[in-house]
């Protein structure tokens, strides 16, 4: 834009910021030039040396302009006329000059070093017409170069100016030209150069970042007396993801219908589901703070997408906060027992009048409970005590059932559970998550010792078995007020400090082996919430319950010539008087030793419940290998149970059992023995069988749970005891399923660590019913030759040959070698004894829910029949409202 | 004086001395650009900011998905480093977001806000909305609080702030790390803002001038008085954010806007409404061609709707 303007009457100005579009003659403009170039980003250049501003004649000219100069296109400022050319101008660069000043054609001055090329300049140049006090002086970027005072334009107006280049590379802009002064400072009026943007902080509608996804998962309970007729129930289920609910508009007074746009249905309604990972629960005193400030007031209108109707309005201003940090953590699984109290009030207290009438009596868990049978086995070396009732009020799965029955306390978990009619018989066992899934670190050293000795004669600074069931006891809860110990206390071998293991495997580790010395036995059971270990012998003074004069069924007594090389001192068979007499379940230890070889095998009824395996051998290069494994097996029992009304009117409770595998736990050490240096890698395997039942009364495997922990470390002598706990290396569970394909096809898949293995499928039921390992009941013993001493074979053995100095069992896992003597001595001690069992049946009336026997027969009593002392075996319980029988088994050796 | 400061991610909104680079990514931002500034001590000098006035800070931060070392500071004018910094150090899984009290924020930090990454409501991997407020005074009345994205965190109380011009200046600092952070959508205000305000460019419908167009939208006013005034499509903007969406307020820049010339030049920012052209700043131009000016007003009762009838511009000075 150029334009010609009067400051006032007499003074005009004109300027150009670079175009050509105004320009008397044909030039060309120039844009998007750099600062470099143009201040303006635009120029012109035009070839005419004619006449290009249309500009008024005057006697005294300013001009302004910036020219970019390329050194070739010379450019010229100057007033044309009749008497030639004045002003300034520039020469090529061939000339030796690059600037000068002319007058009436003529040259005034030339200079050099006054052009720059390639460069922007802003020349001023100030011209007076004048015959001879004419003026012409020019300044280039602010300095004077020269004034000229003579005849300029000879005095005539200047009419014709212009500005002129030889070509496209050089231009002119900002141009200013007036009649009056324009200082060096002087520039085109306010130009100025602007790139226009609008933004605008803006607050949207409803703000929904387009990459937040909405997914509620809340369930909200909201308490108050004040009922919500909607919002109660809201299903959001993730199908109908809400991706953009653009539009919300709350205008208070005005209902803006036109404007709304769903995106999505949500239906709310009254009795949906709730579908919520979050409980969420709001009482009135949490405190709340939300980004979102709300008021509803009684006029005001709310347009949203979901309808509130509010009955009682609502004037409260809720603020509400929610954080993500209020979570639980929770190892512990609290248990409110159901608590079955059956007991006798003690007789100072009440008078027996009273005793009937007391509506604490027993009756009353019947009554409360239903309960119509409890049936419990207390069963010898096993921590798996079965427990059955027949209730009518049904329980579940994992309740606890706290029962105090006559003089015993048990805590039970229920483990399943059977409903037939108003009837439901549930079993249940000891917390066997406590027990049998619970792993930690067995500590079998003393810290305080100075120093271990393996092959000391004494404990060798071991804890010794009460000390380890005491300390670890208390892991599972157990404290010392709990645990109940009575025992010959030893210095077990057989657990390495570190062994990772669970509470029975540890428990079995210590006792399990105790059975092969029957008369000291230990037995570990639980009653209540206290552990008991008690050795056979050691059941204190008063513990004699002498059953001679209470009711009981005729005793039936088996007696039995025992050999000691292989012992027969039970029979855990009920079914005395089945038809398949002739076939005996074997209960006892087949063992073999040597001196590197030590194998032994405890039945229990006929079932492996134990097997004990250590080997030892040198290599060629010296190493010592010995490999220890102990193996304990447990049953579970698949019973039937027929409740059947007898003549007399009483109920009668029939089982009939099969025993499955429910558990094997194996504990392998391998020691390899190189000089100083004993590598140990200690395994523990643990199996777990789940079953299902098919069909009317068979059971088949339908899930195992193998979990192996394997630890491999390093012990140097002088022992090194510093943290070895931290070796275990790798942790196993295998799981396998077997799923029923239908005529008599099963799946099986593995599992490892949770990543599946393979999958295949083979025909015929998992898992059948373990059969028992019987024997011949007349014969009654067995051929000794399996038990024989290998390293020193008799060629003869007889009833008269001196066998009981072959026994000498090394395998006791034991440290004091005087414990091992007295137990060889006390084993030797069987030998060529009777063993005598009797089963005996303790029956008592229940009068009015008081029974006439008060007392139940258990582990911690001895038991006195006709003079006689016995041990318990085992004590079958079954308790009705009319009747409490207690099946013993007792043995004793004489 | 209320100010407001919109910068949607433009480096050269910042103060020239910032050592900042600018990102054209929308993975950054939404608005499409986003800068990282790294200059301690640098960021946005607001010259209106005075004693009394309380400060507030809306941005827009992007972290990577990946974990790491980041850590975001933004300052209140004239506080000397009193400020939010956020700073999140995954390598041993702790997270301080918190007030910081004078010198390097390394330094006397305390985690007055959250301790957690979860707590904070920050998110890895995207952008996160960061709204801080100063309110200055005495250990029993000034506070800072924050909320970022839509957890608001507990305030922190019990700390005197000072107001104190001289340490820092009027200079709201703003920087993150060298990490492949950015800040986006900023405003900063004496008055209330709302973490949900956005700042959205404003596109142009029509541009009514006596000045000369030039390329690239470069307009050329060649003497006094020459103006320019822009319509806003409000139509397309309120489509994507909803028409009646109230409007907080406007930014006028001029990227660039320059003098060509030697004299005083100067470009007075304008708005219309309802025919009448009011004119709020004046920027005196320098012939730097790569200046940049700003001129932000604060807007009430405005929706988006109400934009259509305005218009938005420039006067040349005269």
């Amino acid at each position: 834009m150029a334009e010609l303007y009067y400051l006032d009457v007499n003074t005009w100005r004109y300027e150009n910021a670079g175009t050509a579009d105004s320009l008397l003659t044909t030039g060309t403009t120039l844009t998007n030039l750099p600062a470099s170039q143009s201040k303006t980003g635009t120029a012109f250049y035009q070839t005419a040396r004619a006449k290009c501003f249309d500009l008024p004649a005057t006697a005294e000219v300013w001009i302004k302009f910036d020219v970019y100069f390329n050194g070739s296109h010379r450019w010229r400022a100057y007033n044309e006329g009749s008497n030639g050319s004045a002003g300034v101008c520039s020469y090529s660069s061939s000339s030796a000059y690059d600037f000068g000043l002319w007058s009436n054609g003529s040259r005034i001055k030339d200079f050099s070093g006054v052009c720059v090329r390639n460069t922007r300049q802003t020349i001023l140049l100030h011209m007076v017409s004048g015959t001879s006090n004419g003026t012409v002086e020019a300044w280039v970027d602010g300095n004077k170069i020269y004034t000229y005072t003579g005849n300029v334009n000879r005095g005539a107006n200047f009419a014709n100016i212009y500005l002129q280049s030889d070509g496209s590379g050089t231009f002119f802009s900002n141009v200013i030209i007036s009649n009056a002064e324009i200082g060096l400072d002087e520039t085109l009026a306010n130009e100025v150069a602007i790139k226009p943007f609008l933004f605008a902080s803006i607050l949207p509608e409803r703000f929904i970042p387009a990459s937040e996804k909405i997914s509620a998962d809340t369930q909200r309970n909201i308490k108050n007396t004040e009922k919500l007729t909607a919002d109660l129930f809201r299903k959001v289920i993730q199908d109908e993801k809400i991706s953009v609910d653009l539009l919300r508009i709350v205008v208070a007074g005005e209902l803006h219908i036109e404007t709304f746009r769903f995106n999505t249905l949500r239906k709310v309604g009254i009795g949906e589901k709730f579908s919520a990972d979050t409980s969420r629960t709001i009482k009135n005193l949490e405190k709340t703070a939300a980004d979102t400030f709300r008021q509803v007031a009684t006029s005001e209108r709310v347009s949203a997408d979901v309808l509130l109707r509010m009955r009682d309005c609502a004037r409260a201003d809720t603020e509400r906060k929610i954080t993500r940090s209020e979570k639980t953590l929770a190892r512990t699984v609290i248990r409110i027992p159901h608590i079955f109290n059956y007991f006798i009030q003690p007789r100072r207290l009440l008078s027996s009048k009273l005793r009937s009438d007391n509506p604490n009596s027993l009756v009353n868990t019947f009554k409360q409970y239903g309960v119509t049978a409890i049936n419990i086995t207390l069963a010898e070396k096993t921590l798996s005590d079965d427990f059955r009732f027949n209730i009518v009020v049904p329980v579940n799965i994992q309740d606890t059932i706290e029962l105090k029955l006559l003089d015993y306390e048990f805590s039970w978990i229920v483990e399943e559970t059977t409903q037939r009619d108003l009837v439901q018989s549930v079993r249940g066992k000891y917390n066997v998550d406590d027990l049998l899934y619970t792993w930690f670190t067995v500590k079998t050293k003393d810290d305080d010792a100075d120093e271990f000795d393996e092959n000391a004669e004494d404990g060798g600074g071991y804890f010794t078995a009460q000390k380890i069931i005491e300390e670890e006891g208390k892991k599972l809860g157990f404290d010392s007020d709990n645990i109940f110990v009575s025992i010959d206390d030893f210095t077990p071998s057989n657990i390495e400090d570190g062994s990772v293991m669970t509470y029975a495997d540890l428990l079995n580790n210590l006792f399990g082996w105790t059975s092969r010395v029957p008369q000291r036995q230990i037995n570990v059971f639980i009653r209540g919430k206290k552990l008991y270990c008690i050795q056979r012998g050691k059941e204190g003074d008063n513990s004699s319950f002498d059953i001679t004069n209470l009711p009981h069924s005729r005793p039936t007594i088996n007696r039995k010539f025992n050999r000691v090389l292989c012992y027969n001192p039970n029979k855990t068979d009920d079914d005395d008087d089945d038809d398949d007499n002739k076939k005996h379940k074997f209960s006892g230890t087949l063992f073999l030793s040597s001196p590197t070889l030590s194998i032994s095998y405890t039945y229990a009824g006929g079932l492996l419940v134990q097997e004990q395996l250590r080997i030892q051998s040198t290599a060629e290069d010296g190493k010592i290998m010995v490999h220890q494994t102990s193996t304990s097996y447990s049953y579970r029992t698949h019973t039937e149970i027929k409740t059947s009304g007898s003549e007399s009117g009483e109920e009668k409770i029939e089982t009939e059992n099969t025993y499955y595998l429910e558990a094997k736990s194996k504990h392998t050490i391998a020691k390899e023995i190189e000089g100083d240096t004993t590598t140990i890698t200690e395994t523990t395997d643990t199996t777990n069988y789940h079953y299902k039942t098919v069909g009317d009364n068979e059971l088949y495997l339908f899930a195992e749970y193998e979990k192996s922990v394997t630890k491999e470390y390093e012990k140097a002598e002088p022992l090194d005891f510093s943290s070895h706990n931290d070796d275990i290396t790798e942790i196993n569970i295998r799981e396998t399923h077997h799923v029923p394909l239908g005529n008599g096809f099963y799946a099986q898949t593995v599992f490892l660590n949770g990543q599946p293995q393979g999958a295949n499928i083979s025909q015929g039921k998992p898992g059948g019913a373990v059969s028992p390992y019987t024997v011949d009941r007349i014969q009654g013993i067995f051929n000794s030759s399996v038990t024989i001493d290998i390293e020193n074979e008799p060629e003869e053995i007889s009833a008269d040959t001196d066998e009981l100095s072959l026994i000498v069992d090394d395998s006791f896992p034991v440290r004091e070698s005087a414990f091992k003597d007295q137990l060889n001595e006390d084993l030797r001690a069987l030998h060529r004894k009777i063993v005598e069992t009797v089963t005996v049946d303790l029956i008592s009336k229940v009068d009015n829910g008081v029974p006439e026997i008060e007392h139940i027969v258990d582990f911690t009593d001895t038991v006195s029949l006709d003079g006689k002392d016995y041990f318990l075996v085992s004590n079958n319980i079954s308790f009705t409202p009319r009747k409490f029988i207690q099946k013993l088994q007792l043995i004793r050796w004489e | 004086m209320a100010f407001r400061y919109i910068n949607p991610g433009y480096v050269s909104l910042l103060d020239s001395d910032c050592t900042a680079i600018e990102l054209i990514d929308s993975t950054y931002s939404r608005t499409g650009v986003a800068f990282r500034q790294t200059g301690y001590r640098k960021g946005i000098t607001i010259s209106e900011f005075a004693q009394g006035d309380e400060f507030w800070a809306k941005f827009n931060w992007y972290l990577p998905p990946e974990e790491g070392y980041y850590h975001v500071y933004c300052s209140a004018p004239a506080t000397y480093r009193y400020g939010l910094y956020i700073v999140l150090q995954l390598r041993w899984g702790m997270y301080q977001i918190g007030s910081v009290m004078a010198g390097y924020p390394s330094g006397n930090t305390s985690n007055d806000f959250a301790a957690t990454l979860e707590d904070s409501g920050l998110k890895l991997g995207t952008i996160n909305r960061i709204l801080f407020h100063l309110v200055f005074g005495d250990a029993a009345t000034a506070y800072m609080e924050c909320t970022i994205n839509n957890i608001k965190l507990p305030r922190s109380t019990g700390r005197s702030i000072p107001y104190n011009a001289k340490n820092n200046g009027k200079v709201a600092e703003l920087y993150s790390t060298d990490g492949a952070t950015a800040i986006s959508n900023v405003i900063l205000s004496d008055q209330e803002i709302s973490i949900r305000e956005d700042v959205v460019a404003l596109p142009i419908t029509a541009t009514d001038t006596d000045m000369t167009a030039g390329e690239n939208g470069l307009y050329i006013a060649d003497a006094a008085n020459q103006s320019l005034l822009q319509s806003v499509d409000a139509a397309t903007l309120g489509a994507i954010h909803g028409i009646n969406s109230p409007v907080t307020g406007v930014a006028l820049v001029g990227n660039p806007a320059y003098k060509t010339t030697k004299g005083e030049a100067s470009l007075t920012s304008l708005s219309k409404s309802g025919g009448i052209v009011t004119e709020h700043d004046s920027f005196s131009l320098s012939d730097d061609t790569e200046s940049v000016i700003q001129s932000c007003r604060t807007l009430s009762n405005t929706t988006i709707a109400d934009l259509q009838k305005m218009q938005f511009g420039w006067k040349a000075g005269a």
